[in-house]
């Protein structure tokens, strides 16, 4: 496989068919409760992202021939250590939106993705090749989740950042069970949409 | 006789109207992955509330010295790892040393349940609220089968989310969020 399919193939499988917030479902508790607008969304990328690349990518060079238990337990040691200077930065870059976060920030240091899927998946592949997935499989949620806020916030304030854009607003979709269930409605766009585009790829020009 | 009873109507109240999963959504992706899995919940919850326990009481131990500095106030999540790290490893050991059987069927709901976000937002939720000891076992146990009643809330229902009626697009994961939605929806309608 050359580099630009290999990288085409890690992308469509990262973003599309198995994106960790629309497809597969994991990470839901922070998406659902705190992104509740675009900013939250934002500052919550940053630490999803800096928290679990950086683990995963430390923690490729943990040995195999460890335990399992072992290996998990170093994995989000290490995830809880890496927080440490991401909290720091936070607090001096986002205050506000950090401080909304509430303890769905640090949980993330226990996040599917480095608990689960660097196990069944990315330490199972070349490090190269790995390292780029994983920024994939990150990248796809961060997109994934911004796109979520700000429908949310568009959807629960009448419009962004303060402006009105919509006649009318919904609150109760910044609720916890607004978050589920437009997460829900996301979810099932997304995965149609997706069909779609494939079913239309595979059929003879 | 009365103190024991408004205790037990509280933890009652507690697991099912600020149930962990539906009012905070602690654990969702795992409730899902659990259900999927078709795996036993008692067991499940079970482990799910001795590790919220005994990682309560381990990081109580901890945290009188981690608090009084502000610099090692940061690493409390790394102390609550360690926390729940060693009861992981003695559980598993201890599990092993009763049955070898046992240990193949139940090794991976101790896997799963160690470290997801319902045990470490018990831990978490006892250092802000700076609750004395049996306030925090109470709390940590509350959570725990509360996690339980949510599972089992979730897979009686659960032939009808995967019934042939759903459309497709909805099929799967957005079912399950809609129906937890729902749920949700409820809780907060009683609650408030």
């Amino acid at each position: 496989m050359n580099e630009n399919s290999r990288v085409s193939v890690a992308g469509k499988e990262a973003f599309l068919t198995s994106n960790a917030l629309l497809s597969s479902g994991s990470i839901i508790a922070p998406a659902v409760v705190v992104a509740t607008g675009f900013m939250q969304s934002l500052a919550l990328c940053i630490v999803f992202s800096i928290v679990t690349y950086v683990t995963i990518a430390v923690c490729s060079f943990v040995p195999r021939k460890l335990v399992y238990t072992v290996r998990i337990i170093l994995y989000t040691f290490v995830a809880s250590l890496v927080y440490v200077p991401v909290s720091i930065m936070m607090e001096g870059i986002m205050p506000v939106q950090y401080a909304a976060l509430g303890i769905y920030a640090p949980l993330l240091i226990t996040n599917s993705l480095i608990t689960v899927k660097a196990e069944a998946k990315f330490y199972r592949l070349k490090r190269d090749y790995m390292l780029e997935l994983a920024g994939f499989y990150v990248f796809g949620y961060d997109i994934a989740l911004l796109f979520f806020g700000t429908v949310r916030e568009l959807l629960a304030n009448g419009g962004l950042m303060g402006s009105r854009i919509l006649p009318l607003a919904v609150p109760s979709m910044s609720t916890v069970f607004g978050g589920f269930m437009l997460l829900a409605v996301m979810s099932a766009l997304f995965r149609w949409i997706v069909r779609l585009s494939i079913k239309r790829g595979e059929q003879p020009k | 006789m009365n103190l024991i009873l408004q205790t037990l109507l509280a933890s009652l109240a507690a697991v099912t109207v600020e149930n962990v999963i539906f009012t905070t959504a602690f654990g969702t992706s795992t409730l899902i992955e659990l259900t999927r899995k078709k795996w036993n919940i008692l067991s499940f919850g079970g482990f799910i509330t001795a590790f919220a326990v005994f990682g309560s009481i381990l990081s109580w131990l901890f945290e009188k010295v981690m608090l009084q500095n502000s610099i090692a106030q940061r690493f409390m999540p790394s102390v609550y790892i360690l926390s729940i790290g060693i009861i992981y490893i003695f559980t598993l050991i201890a599990i092993w040393l009763i049955s070898k059987n046992g240990f193949k069927k139940l090794k991976k709901y101790v896997h799963l349940s160690a470290f997801n976000c319902t045990v470490l937002s018990a831990l978490f939720n006892n250092t802000i609220t700076g609750a004395e000891l049996p306030q925090r076992i109470l709390y940590s146990a509350q959570i725990g089968i509360g996690f339980a009643l949510a599972a089992y809330v979730f897979s009686v229902n659960y032939n009808k989310l995967n019934s042939e009626d759903i459309p497709s697009a909805f099929s799967g994961f957005p079912i399950y969020l809609l129906y937890i939605g729902i749920v949700s929806m409820i809780v907060y309608a009683v609650g408030f």
